[in-house]
């Protein structure tokens, strides 16, 4: 394999094709990268950029998200159980093992309910700007909080904005230094995917299913006391979705947590990917 | 680890926004990038930082394309000379001197236009499939040239199938053996640019004033021959529009030219570009500062 190069495949998961970012060669360190909205695995493409001489690296997109298959909604209930489930059998299928995991927004959900189920499937944790706390709530889950209780036509408008140019901007540009700095492809390529038909539904019907994931807190909150994970958590601290009171919840249970924090969005990578990759070679090679 | 800041910057040219991304040192010898059809400055996205280390990389998006001003095609003749006129107020505006040009598909002809009008300024041209010479045009040309010869609406009809998303993704796909390299971003941002608003019927008229990028080659031969301005070719040798040929042709104008081949499609830079890369790195290396 060029290990100078980013490979873009598909795996076949129970009829489901599975689009994934490839890059660096397999017997180095493993990393495999989450994440959900609004960017799917095209928010890692310059990370990887940054890390494929040193790791192995691997994004997928989630069912319904970015280049994988849609499934019918007949077929497929887009809940984060369900989608944490393929997960897990595409880690299985492409024959990763103990890989490190990196979790940023969905991506810490589907995390934390694969760990959940195997303890000893994940050898550390980097989690990104992802939540397992009440506290850790910011403005915009605490806008949404009303329609995760509650899901009728009125709640509908609280979030339907999200899925607009809008809306995929506050993941970008809210709580940004240097507006300059954000590649606006990145939104762009966003906006193209949430847009196509169908997804209206599939993402307002997932994100509904983030209510699972606040019931869920309680045991992951357990499961990372228990057994003291090696974490590393870096952090944009003007996230609007996850903000920096979410990292310092993980760090009270989890004291060797290190944790670092960026003057920045929600999708930190943007502007801090140099720098973050630095912080995960150190992390996990040093 | 790589320089890889880049900013993305939009500027006032005459009256219309020119979208850029600049990156590496300001004081830093400064290579400028042209894209092709139907991309924009996306398609350097993986080169940038690759350049940026050493050098002051800018690339503007041409007027029409990604995410610079695109006017009405009825309000803004769009030819290569008007294309041309932008990425000089450009330039100027930015005060740059000296620098190098990276050109590519219709890049070149824009490109090659402005060195003739600044000799003085260019320290070097590296041409990745940006064609200046007849033996470099393909039989692709063809429903183009019929395009020319008669400008009739049938003929432009006959071309608006070229800007449909299933032919933007047989251009990247075309020539290269390894399709996995292929990222989807690339085709599925270009078709988002082109199926905007009637932005079609802005690429037909350029498909349409192509023609006098063919009839300027002598004008360009001309520059080549004067100013023996140092050249890189850098061609992926199975591109369904630019031949090789094309590639060996500069060598008639400029003997010292050195033209590599990669073994992929028209766009290059979506498989090569570490390989790319290192050759541009080693010619600017031997341009005057």
């Amino acid at each position: 394999m060029n290990n100078q190069a980013i490979y873009y495949k598909t795996l076949n998961v129970d009829g489901i094709n599975i689009f994934y970012r490839e890059a660096g060669d397999k017997s180095k360190p493993q990393i495999i990268l989450l994440n959900g909205v609004p960017n799917a695995s095209s928010a890692f493409q310059e990370l990887m950029q940054d890390l494929k001489d040193k790791f192995y690296l691997i994004a997928p997109d989630f069912p319904g998200f970015g280049n994988s298959d849609i499934p019918d909604q007949s077929v497929f209930d887009y809940t984060f159980h369900n989608i944490s489930v393929v997960i897990e059998k595409f880690i299985d299928k492409l024959g990763l093992t103990r890989p490190n995991v990196y979790a940023l927004g969905y991506g810490g959900p589907i995390t934390f309910r694969i760990a959940s189920r195997r303890p000893e499937l994940f050898n550390t944790y980097i989690l990104q700007n992802s939540n397992a706390y009440e506290e850790g709530l910011g403005p915009a889950m605490i806008n949404a909080a009303p329609y995760l209780q509650n899901r009728n036509e009125e709640t509908e408008q609280l979030v339907k904005p999200l899925l607009t140019l809008d809306g995929i901007k506050l993941f970008f540009l809210n709580g940004a230094k240097d507006q300059s700095r954000i590649n606006p492809d990145s939104y762009q390529n966003a906006l193209y995917y949430l847009s196509r038909p169908g997804q209206q539904k599939i993402q307002l019907d997932l994100l509904y299913d983030y209510r699972t994931n606040i019931a869920e807190y309680p045991n992951w909150q357990r499961f990372l006391k228990q057994t003291q994970p090696k974490l590393l958590l870096v952090w944009g601290k003007n996230d609007v979705f996850f903000p920096i009171s979410a990292a310092e919840a993980i760090q009270r249970d989890v004291p060797t947590a290190e944790l670092h924090v960026f003057d920045t969005s929600h999708l930190a990578l943007e502007e801090h990917h140099t720098d973050i990759a630095e912080k995960i070679e150190t992390f996990l090679i040093a | 680890m790589k320089n890889s800041t880049v900013k993305y910057l939009t500027i006032k040219v005459n009256d219309l926004n020119v979208f850029y991304r600049e990156a590496g040192p300001k004081d830093a010898p400064v290579i400028l990038l042209l894209h092709g059809y139907p991309t924009s400055s996306h398609m350097y996205r993986n080169l940038i930082p690759i350049l940026s280390e050493k050098y002051r990389v800018i690339a503007p998006d041409l007027i029409g394309f990604g995410y610079s001003d695109a006017p009405h095609y009825k309000s803004f003749n769009y030819t290569f000379d008007n294309l041309t006129a932008y990425v000089q107020g450009f330039i100027d505006q930015l005060g740059l001197k000296r620098f190098a040009i990276q050109v590519f598909d219709y890049g070149a002809p824009v490109g090659f236009r402005l060195a003739v009008a600044n000799p003085e300024k260019i320290t070097g041209i590296i041409s990745q499939n940006g064609n200046a010479y007849e033996e470099g045009l393909s039989d692709g040309w063809n429903p183009i040239q019929k395009y020319w010869a008669d400008p009739s609406q049938e003929n432009r009809e006959n071309l608006r199938s070229m800007t449909s998303a299933g032919l933007t993704q047989w251009q990247y796909f075309t020539g290269v053996s390894d399709k996995s390299l292929i990222a989807p971003e690339s085709y599925i941002l270009d078709q988002y640019f082109l199926d905007r608003d009637e932005n079609a019927e802005l690429q037909l008229d350029l498909f349409k004033d192509y023609a006098n990028n063919v009839a300027m080659y002598p004008t360009f031969h001309q520059y080549f021959r004067e100013s023996q301005v140092p050249f890189l070719a850098t061609w992926g040798d199975k591109d369904p529009f630019f031949l090789p040929p094309g590639a060996e042709a500069f060598k008639k104008d400029l003997p010292d030219a050195t033209v590599k081949f990669f073994d992929t499609g028209h766009f290059a830079l979506e498989t090569h570009v570490n390989e790319i890369g290192e050759e541009i790195l080693k010619f600017l290396e031997t341009l005057p500062k």
